[in-house]
């Protein structure tokens, strides 16, 4: 159940938020959260964390831009089903491959987080047929 | 009026309570201790706020007298209310998360997670109960506080009181006023903040624990005043069919009914056995809850 638990750090200069989104959103595309499950409303969660309901409704607002919920009038916020929740088992293995060699290495994760940032800064080269 | 003070008094000290239950102890504290002070206070809050809520209408009723009944037929009303009331401010008052770190589950909670279907039942019963008996009784009615036999010899018994629309149309509107009221109740029981420290389960017990203090409560004020009405009704049809009653203040004989006498008679043995279901269902729950406390069920969505 652990794997569900957001954890927001109030002093961050990330905002609250986007701290939100990049936590749901990885919970969905780790399988923690599957497709149509429903996630707590905006006010609840708000109440939880004893922040605004509007950064909650934010979050949930911005995860439905990305593609990964879905807001219905009587269902509230869904995880979204489709081929954009899921990412490739292969890919998110190498990530947790790339995270744990970090870490072997003694870097937080902070750090870790850093040096993702540094590689998608990098243009994305053109994915053309194998050569 | 030395009793309605008193009442208010006791009101405003319930709702100091919990107002400083509002600035309380949660953040950074012992979450055991906090739910225990807040659970505390909210239980010495609802005594007050229950005690003063009869005090001041007990005190209106030696002011301003019986209202011809109509304060009496809407008084479990008020106690409700006053219940009510106080759930509401237990519920909308737990501390919420103050710390620089905050944590939270995205389990979204339902209201089936909370495990109230028997005392929701018994909640519609009651409800649907005091719907048809009020439209019954004011029908069966021959005027707003009456019921009346015609004899063959023209002669008419009349008793009173008997819940026509005078009494029925106040305890209606209350049931109305209730069923809203409580479930905006159960609504703020779901999305109030969970207790910093614990985990979904316990947490989840807490809110099944008062979730079930309110419909248990909601329900026994309803079957109480469906009991109620129930007997006066019987009552009233009993009198009429042994041939009692009067016109006026004339005291009036007539010839045994068995058909009225025997309604009369049932409705008042069904006024016992909702009495005692409503009681029943308001403390059995609590009970079995108290004995399997700590032991963490599986929520709804987990069940299926």
């Amino acid at each position: 159940m652990s794997d569900l638990v957001i954890r927001l750090e109030m002093t961050s200069p990330t905002p609250h938020y986007e701290q939100l989104r990049v936590q749901i959103a990885a919970m969905i595309h780790s399988g923690a959260l599957r497709p149509g499950e429903r996630l707590p409303t905006a006010r609840a969660l708000a109440n939880d964390l004893g922040i605004a309901a509007g950064t909650v409704t934010q979050a949930y607002r911005n995860l439905e831009a990305g593609g990964l919920a879905l807001t219905r009038r009587r269902t509230g916020t869904v995880v979204r089903a489709g081929e954009t929740t899921s990412v490739d088992k292969s890919i998110l293995a190498d990530a947790r491959l790339l995270v744990e060699a970090a870490r072997r290495d003694g870097l937080s994760d902070g750090q870790i987080r850093d040096i993702m940032h540094a590689a998608l800064l990098n243009p994305t080269p053109d994915v053309g047929p194998f050569e | 009026m030395l009793i309605a003070l008193g009442g208010i008094a006791m009101i405003v000290v319930a709702a100091a309570l919990l107002v400083r239950d509002r600035t309380g102890v949660l953040a950074g504290g012992d979450s055991a201790t906090g739910v225990r002070a807040h659970r505390v206070r909210g239980d010495v809050a609802g005594v007050l706020c229950v005690v003063g809520g009869l005090l001041v209408a007990l005190g209106a009723v030696s002011r301003f007298g019986y209202g011809r009944g109509q304060l009496m037929a809407a008084l479990p009303a008020l106690v409700g209310s006053c219940l009510l009331a106080v759930f509401m401010t237990v519920e909308g008052t737990w501390p919420r998360q103050a710390g620089p770190v905050r944590t939270a589950s995205v389990r979204a909670r339902r209201l089936a997670d909370l495990d109230v279907g028997f005392l929701r039942g018994l909640v519609g019963l009651w409800a649907a109960g005091l719907v048809v008996a009020g439209i019954a009784f004011a029908t069966v009615a021959s005027g707003p506080r009456q019921a009346s036999r015609v004899l063959d010899d023209g002669r008419e018994l009349v008793v009173t009181p008997f819940p026509g629309w005078w009494y029925g149309l106040p305890v209606l509107l209350a049931v109305a006023v209730l069923l809203g009221w409580g479930s905006v109740v159960i609504r703020l029981i779901l999305t109030r903040p969970a207790v910093e420290g614990l985990d979904d389960d316990r947490d989840l017990g807490l809110r099944r624990a008062s979730a079930g203090r309110v419909l248990g409560g909601l329900q026994l004020v309803l079957g109480l005043s469906l009991a109620a009405m129930l007997a006066a009704g019987g009552r009233g049809l009993r009198i009429l069919g042994q041939g009692e009653g009067g016109t006026g203040s004339i005291a009036v004989a007539g010839p045994v009914e068995p058909g009225l006498v025997g309604a009369g008679g049932a409705l008042m043995v069904l006024a016992v056995v909702v009495v005692v279901v409503a009681v029943v269902g308001c403390v059995l729950p609590m009970a079995l809850r108290a004995a399997v406390a700590g032991a963490p069920r599986p929520r709804a969505a987990d069940a299926r």
